[in-house]
């Protein structure tokens, strides 16, 4: 995608699950433009994961959206974003190395071994690649949400729920350099205000 | 397969290969059945070892499969495979795929224990072979229901679902044996209307023999019907091609329940 394009552009987005009689979030608008860093709070069921995931097309969606120039979901955008979970929803027999490496893969990234290299070490998991990921503590679990999410330098970069640490910050950091957009979900803010250009912040599932 | 499925199914299988209690189970199954091997022989192996072989090959089916879709698609692991770029189909295909060689492999490894028990013990049993082959396909199918069913019902109602698939297997089967030799009073046609569409048990040679003996202790129990003993005859291969053929409605099936799901 071209260097002066928006990273994300939701106008009146809505998320709205299949079977739900209501949004799980609705009325967003908001413009990512290159390297801008968005922080979306609120607090527990408030919106923010569904909204990360109505951007990357996991759940259906209303309203009108772009995400790295795409349709959220298309092959484009889904090339585009890296997207770190929150918990460890990682195959708990997999070591984190091998985690990051399926990210890598099934994203057809380039010299993937070069580059998974790279993400392990600026996201503060080197000599950490051969642990199994059932056995890691929180800190490391938000470390390889954060390499699953950085893993290919994307274009835009979701964090839900990120670890206040300096390699996030660091991620950040990188990100605007590279002309990426940041989007992180949080619901204990801390030192992340500082770090971003906007915040949005959810209340009953909209904007505030 | 797209190689999607493949980078997948490589992934999922090195992580169940680290699955404890599968290690567990695999290894204490083919301890057990190594020892049987070695310590018994004839009649006796064969009703033990095949005992053995369906209670843990159910409950590694059942472990195995019905999980195998809805545990990962609740906890985000698929949205987060889903996110880099695979589809649901993509991750059904690919779980499925794996999670049916990982109960394969595991009943592959317990059938090969008991022949090299047995080997070691006197000779080969081939009777006790073939019969786990032809298990290990009712409990790949039984893995497949188990899974499908999950994806609407949850785990636990899938588990069930695949143990009633097991037991409806067992009866039509017994039951169509029953309209065969006359000794059903009435309701032969539904029987056989209903054989020829619902899954049915394997019958190996080796059990219908223990069965006509009544030598199969609980494993292999005689059936009577109207005061009568049927006999079970041993399975063709239409009906090996049959319990194919719903592994293959049970895998589309589960496809179909993984898809009315939501990342």
């Amino acid at each position: 995608m071209s260097s002066t394009e928006p990273r994300l552009e939701l106008e009146e987005f809505e998320v709205r699950p299949r079977r739900s009689p209501a949004p799980a979030v609705s009325e967003v608008s908001l413009r990512l433009e290159p390297g801008e860093r968005l922080l979306v709070t609120g607090v527990e069921d408030s919106g923010k994961t569904s909204l990360l995931r109505g951007i990357l097309g996991l759940v259906p969606h209303g309203g009108t959206a772009r995400v790295v120039g795409a349709l959220p979901g298309s092959a484009v955008a889904k090339a585009g974003t890296g997207y770190g979970p929150a918990g460890r929803p990682f195959l708990s027999g997999l070591r984190v190395r091998e985690q990051v490496a399926l990210m890598a893969r099934v994203r057809r990234i380039p010299d993937a071994d070069h580059a998974i290299d790279e993400v392990l070490e600026r996201c503060g998991l080197q000599g950490r690649g051969a642990t199994l990921v059932r056995d890691l503590d929180v800190e490391g679990a938000r470390r390889t949400s954060l390499a699953c999410a950085e893993i290919g330098l994307p274009d835009l970069v979701l964090l839900d729920d990120p670890w206040e640490s300096p390699e996030t910050f660091a991620v950040l950091d990188a990100a605007r350099q590279r002309g990426a957009g940041v989007v992180l979900a949080t619901d204990q803010a801390g030192g992340f205000p500082r770090a971003v250009d906007a915040t949005l912040a959810l209340v009953d599932r909209r904007p505030a | 397969m797209n190689s999607t499925i493949a980078i997948l199914v490589q992934a999922d299988l090195r992580s169940l290969t680290r699955a404890r209690w599968q290690l567990a189970a695999a290894g204490l199954g083919a301890v057990v059945l190594l020892g049987l091997g070695l310590t018994s022989d004839g009649t006796e192996l064969q009703r033990n070892a095949a005992g053995v072989f369906s209670l843990g090959g159910l409950a590694l089916a059942l472990g195995i499969g019905a999980p195998a879709l809805v545990r990962d698609l609740e906890r985000g692991t698929f949205a987060l495979s889903a996110s880099a770029g695979a589809s649901l189909t993509d991750l059904g295909w690919s779980r499925l795929i794996s999670r049916s060689i990982g109960v394969l492999g595991v009943l592959g490894i317990w059938a090969l224990a008991a022949q090299i028990g047995a080997a070691l013990g006197g000779r080969a049993d081939e009777a006790l072979l073939i019969h786990m082959l032809l298990t290990a396909l009712v409990f790949l199918m039984v893995m497949l229901a188990a899974a499908g069913a999950a994806t609407l019902m949850g785990v636990v109602a899938g588990g069930i679902f695949g143990i009633a698939v097991l037991i409806s297997a067992q009866a039509i089967v017994n039951v169509k044996a029953a309209d065969d030799q006359g000794l059903l009073g009435s309701g032969g046609e539904l029987v056989q209307a209903a054989y020829w569409f619902l899954p049915r048990m394997l019958i190996s040679p080796m059990i219908a023999s223990l069965q006509r003996a009544d030598e199969g202790g609980p494993v292999a129990p005689q059936f009577e019907i109207n005061g009568n003993v049927a006999d079970i005859p041993s399975s063709g291969v239409d009906s090996v091609l049959w319990v194919i053929a719903w592994c293959g409605i049970f895998f589309g099936l589960s496809i179909v329940g993984l898809r009315r799901r939501e990342l």
